[in-house]
């Protein structure tokens, strides 16, 4: 689906506005990314760039997805 | 499709095992080839009839268990498996040798120390055992191909388990793996694909081709296989227990890469303690990190109840995931046990390695070297008591990471095949005149 904003955190607060009850599924209670989600912009995952801040440009792909068991 | 508590399915024959539920939240699932919750995207895991709520069901007792094949499937009615599996095309892995380590004890001041050898394992590390469970699910829900992302000893197992069972697989692995890895995960057949990138990366690669048509009909056994495979686990806690004769260790060391081994051997004493099968004792679990991979350690470290990833630089290639999926439980375990997570160094990895192998005979992989050398670190700290019953895992096979070692053992002399020159080579002077 495509969404807006400037950072994750906007792109993550429109998509709830317009699909209630999918930001819940992505952060928890106190608003931060749930611990068994790696969420990426691009390539990278956003706990390596500026979590919730990270700058979300125009284009770019949002990535969720589960935690993966070892190997 | 989520059901309402308690509730079961049976379309598939999956022995005890009766659902899929959350472990965050708790939400039920009926048994399928899921492995996160759609409400959280927590973990799901295999309820059983003997632990869903209300039950008091004893499934198993001692003497069934001492009675059934020397493999996991004694284990069997503890496992998301059909009561027939032991007569089945698999690996059946699992009852390696738990030794009692006298010398590495008396070298570390411990008393009653034991080494799980889980490099005894028909592809020579644990994960037969967990492979072993996933396909029994890729069968129940007619996958034609096996597959997993890995970090080198998974990759083996699933080929190796692939071929008994007649089916195809394919494995992705990070490219810059060990030599014996990669030989070892392609010789088996099937497909071994190589990915320029770390192992999480490789993770992230299944996770897209899941929801491909390319990966339609494949077992992913560490992704959408996971909460059976995760259940392959417990058995290194089953077989410890019953190995010290029916008892819990009071303490035990465990590597951590994704954490999942340990958050089932934890599991798997608590099943223990539950159907009655040990007695309730007190039990303390320690994680086992390389120090070039430690983001588990460093969050336990820092009291932090979550992990910030890490890029992985070690030579502990087999734990070398920088954003391990249960990390968060492994702190949780590490701390409600009175246990503690800890790291090493690759030097030290190399130093426990060879410790182990001159005190024991047993020459572990560079997981091994972590497990040990992060005992010893624990016991100098006084983390760890050198009295109590203890036991440390080694989850493979030092043949697969002989560059670790390779530069320090070496002949203590190349000589001509006469008692003169080795007599000169060591030393002695006795006999010359």
């Amino acid at each position: 689906m495509t969404g807006e904003g400037a950072t994750l955190r906007e792109v993550l607060q429109k998509l709830d506005s317009d699909f209630p009850g999918i930001g819940a599924r992505v952060l928890d209670e106190s608003g931060k990314i749930r611990r068994f989600v790696n969420v990426y912009v691009g390539e990278e995952d956003v706990r390596f760039a500026d979590g919730l801040d990270t700058a979300t440009p125009e284009g770019a792909q949002i990535s969720v997805i589960p935690a993966v068991a070892g190997g | 499709m989520a059901l309402a508590p308690a509730e079961t399915t049976t379309a598939f024959d999956f022995g005890p095992a009766v659902a899929l539920s959350c472990r965050e939240c708790g939400t039920r699932y009926d048994l399928g080839p899921d492995f996160a919750c759609v409400e959280c995207f927590g973990p799901l895991e295999v309820a059983y009839t003997w632990n869903s709520p209300g039950s008091t069901a004893v499934p198993v007792t001692r003497r069934e268990i001492e009675s059934g094949p020397a493999n996991i499937w004694r284990y069997r009615s503890l496992l998301p498996v059909p009561a027939g599996v032991a007569g089945r095309r698999n690996l059946a892995p699992g009852w390696t040798k738990l030794i009692h380590a006298e010398n590495l004890g008396r070298e570390l001041g411990m008393r009653r120390l034991h080494v799980k050898d889980d490099s005894g394992n028909p592809t020579h590390s644990f994960k037969d055992r967990v492979v072993a469970i996933a396909l029994e699910a890729a069968r129940n829900f007619g996958f034609h191909t096996l597959s997993c992302s890995s970090t080198g000893n998974l990759a083996g197992a699933v080929t190796a388990a692939a071929a008994r069972a007649g089916l195809d697989a394919c494995v992705f692995i990070p490219s810059d793996l060990e030599e014996a890895k990669i030989v070892m995960a392609s010789v088996y057949g099937g497909r071994l694909v190589g990915i320029q990138g770390t192992y999480d990366e490789v993770n992230r690669f299944c996770s897209e081709l899941i929801g491909d048509p390319l990966g339609d009909r494949w077992g992913f056994v560490n992704v959408n296989l996971r909460p059976y495979y995760a259940e392959g686990s417990k058995t290194l806690a089953y077989e410890i227990a019953e190995q010290l004769g029916w008892r819990l260790p009071a303490q035990i060391v465990i590597p951590v890469a994704s954490g999942s081994q340990l958050t089932k051997i934890d599991k798997g004493f608590r099943e223990l303690v539950r159907l009655g099968l040990v007695e309730d004792t007190p039990y303390k679990i320690f994680g086992a990190q390389a120090a070039g991979c430690s983001p588990v350690s460093a969050a336990y470290k820092a009291g932090r109840d979550t992990v910030q990833p890490v890029r992985p630089d070690t030579i502990a290639k087999s734990l070398a995931i920088g954003n391990p999926a249960d990390g968060p439980y492994v702190l949780d375990i590490a701390r409600r046990t009175g246990g503690a997570v800890e790291d090493v160094t690759d030097a030290e990895v190399v130093d426990a390695i060879r410790l182990l192998a001159r005190t024991e005979g047993v020459f572990a992989e560079t997981a091994g070297g972590v497990t040990v050398g992060v005992l010893r670190k624990l016991l100098a700290g006084g983390l760890l008591d050198p009295a109590a019953e203890t036991v440390v895992l080694n989850t493979g096979d030092g043949l697969k990471t002989l560059d670790a070692v390779a530069e320090q053992a070496r002949p203590a002399a190349v000589i001509r095949p006469s008692l003169d020159a080795f007599r000169t080579a060591i030393g002695d002077n006795q006999g010359k005149g």
